[in-house]
């Protein structure tokens, strides 16, 4: 049983350069998730494990593809398509080790020709494995829109001319941008399931999976300050998966988390992937978004947060990427620095109506307006907030909140 | 793979007070990008059409056909001509395609349906 678990565990992380392999070999991505399905499923079918799981799944999915053209082909019977064939076997008679192909898949799903909305499910999907229906969850569309997406996005990856090739330097930032955009999309659906609901609804760790895509492009892009920014980023957040919920289910605001229960070893992480992020003297939003949270994690050394010091970040990040969300959470920096009321005169700046249904902006004018004496209209501000559907571990600490004032 | 670069822009750009100027900056643009593909080894071909307000269209409506003075859809952005050029990848296209000089419009590229020999 354990051994079985742990085979399992080792098909998970060979998943992306066994099938970034396998599309690269084959151009076609649907072609290339089916062969490492099948192969998948045959070495859990084995009686024993195979020593090198990756390189045996490689192999195993190669012939399964061969096997499906050679079918298709006989099909269709023609002279040309027995040349494509062999042609074909050629192709895939590669010497080992597998080749490493995963920036290349990582650039095709994140390509700027997919819409936006589709580039982080095509990735989780494609790279990491994660069933269509738990993505589906992730970015809250029904099961069947995504799977029309994802199937709508290989389609034209395999009929558009979506080139299986690293694209060239000069066209980097924006590539780049693209996928880092759809990998902080992940993670910010990801994140928001603070109670676990949604892992526990599709029993997939969303959190995880998302980790692992983020650390896979800080690693296939270490001379980028942004890809290491961005994986410093979901790692702090990841280190407070242990302290975000208290025993009742209720979600524990930041600042009020007991530092012990925080994951040291990804804080650490976090720091190394910053420091080398800074030695390539490129600053950029994420790097800046996740020195805000090392701030934040500070505290459990020091003796409080610097909130001078995350001001000054937010005022960084304001004039890199404005935002009606990062003047919110700049509010909340100015609130702690200059007081409540500063803070309250600095959400009377922002576009109301924007962010009429976002719940952030409440929480944080309830919270606002309760520390300047103005109880009645903090549990206005909270009652706003409670009636945007809150997940259950906000909704509990919203109430507790709400109870206080009253 | 062969790739159809449409371009929809907005005639009106041409007309009135310095239209004539631009539409020589235009063309010129044209004979440069000709040039330009010719001297990377791009075979292509494309063609300049009339106004949209020469054009006549046929619609079909179970097995009926109507004529109708004008192009298929009244937008502000008609199609104004095309390319067809063979390159290796939708990137390598789109690049050519964000060199056709466009006062205000749009390019669509799409991949040609390969005949089947």
């Amino acid at each position: 049983m354990t051994l079985q678990a742990d085979l399992a565990q080792a098909i998970m992380a060979a998943r992306p350069r066994v099938v970034a392999a396998l599309a690269a070999q084959l151009r076609d991505l649907d072609a290339a998730e089916e062969a490492f399905a099948n192969a998948a499923a045959s070495a859990l079918a084995l009686a024993e494990p195979p020593r090198d799981v990756a390189a045996w799944l490689f192999i195993a999915a190669k012939r399964r593809a061969l096997d499906a053209i050679r079918k298709a082909r006989s099909e269709a019977r023609t002279a040309d398509a027995l040349g494509e064939v062999s042609e074909m076997a050629d192709i895939l008679e590669l010497p080992e080790p597998i080749p490493d192909e995963r920036l290349r898949l990582l650039f095709i799903c994140c390509h700027p020709a997919l819409g936006a909305e589709v580039r982080a499910p095509l990735a989780l999907k494609v790279i990491c494995g994660l069933p269509t229906p738990a993505i589906a969850r992730l970015f809250v569309v029904s099961e069947a829109t995504m799977f029309q997406r994802i199937t709508r996005a290989k389609a034209k990856v395999r009929e558009a001319g979506i080139a299986f090739e690293l694209p060239p330097r000069k066209a980097w930032p924006e590539r780049l941008g693209a996928v880092l955009l759809a990998l902080e999309l992940a993670f910010t659906a990801a994140y928001a399931d603070a109670g676990g609901e949604l892992s526990a609804a599709i029993e997939e760790d969303l959190g995880a999976e998302v980790e692992r895509l983020a650390l896979l492009v800080a690693e296939l892009l270490p001379q980028e300050p942004e890809a290491l920014g961005l994986a410093a980023l979901v790692l702090l957040a990841r280190s407070r998966a242990g302290a975000r919920l208290d025993g009742e289910g209720a979600m524990v605001p930041l600042s009020q988390q007991d530092a012990s229960l925080w994951d040291y070893a990804r804080i650490a992480a976090a720091r190394g992937l910053m420091d080398r992020a800074a030695a390539l003297a490129r600053s950029g939003p994420y790097q800046v978004m996740a020195a805000i949270q090392l701030t934040h994690a500070r505290r459990a050394f020091d003796s409080g947060v610097d909130w001078g010091a995350v001001l000054r970040l937010y005022d960084v990040l304001v004039a890199l990427r404005p935002s009606p969300m990062v003047a919110l959470s700049r509010a909340l920096a100015l609130a702690q620095v200059e007081g409540a009321e500063a803070g309250l005169a600095a959400l009377e700046a922002l576009p109301a109506e924007r962010l009429a249904l976002a719940r952030p902006y409440h929480v944080a004018r309830a919270d606002m307006l309760a520390r300047a004496g103005r109880g009645d209209e903090a549990v206005a501000a909270l009652d706003k907030a409670l009636a945007l559907a809150p997940p259950k571990a906000e909704r509990l600490f919203l109430e507790r909140r709400r109870a206080a004032l009253t | 793979m062969q790739f159809m670069l449409m371009i929809n822009e907005d005639e009106s750009a041409y007309a009135g007070e310095g239209g004539a100027a631009l539409l020589e900056a235009t063309l010129a643009g044209h004979m440069k990008l000709a040039e330009d593909l010719v001297a990377a080894g791009v075979p292509f071909s494309g063609e300049r059409l009339k106004p949209a307000a020469m054009a006549t269209t046929i619609r079909w409506d179970n097995g009926a056909a109507t004529l109708h003075d004008g192009p298929f859809a009244e937008t502000h952005e008609e199609l104004g001509g095309f390319y067809i050029i063979d390159v290796a990848s939708l990137d390598e296209a789109l690049e050519w395609a964000k060199r056709i000089p466009v006062p205000k419009g749009a390019i669509e590229v799409r991949p040609v349906w390969p005949m089947q020999g």
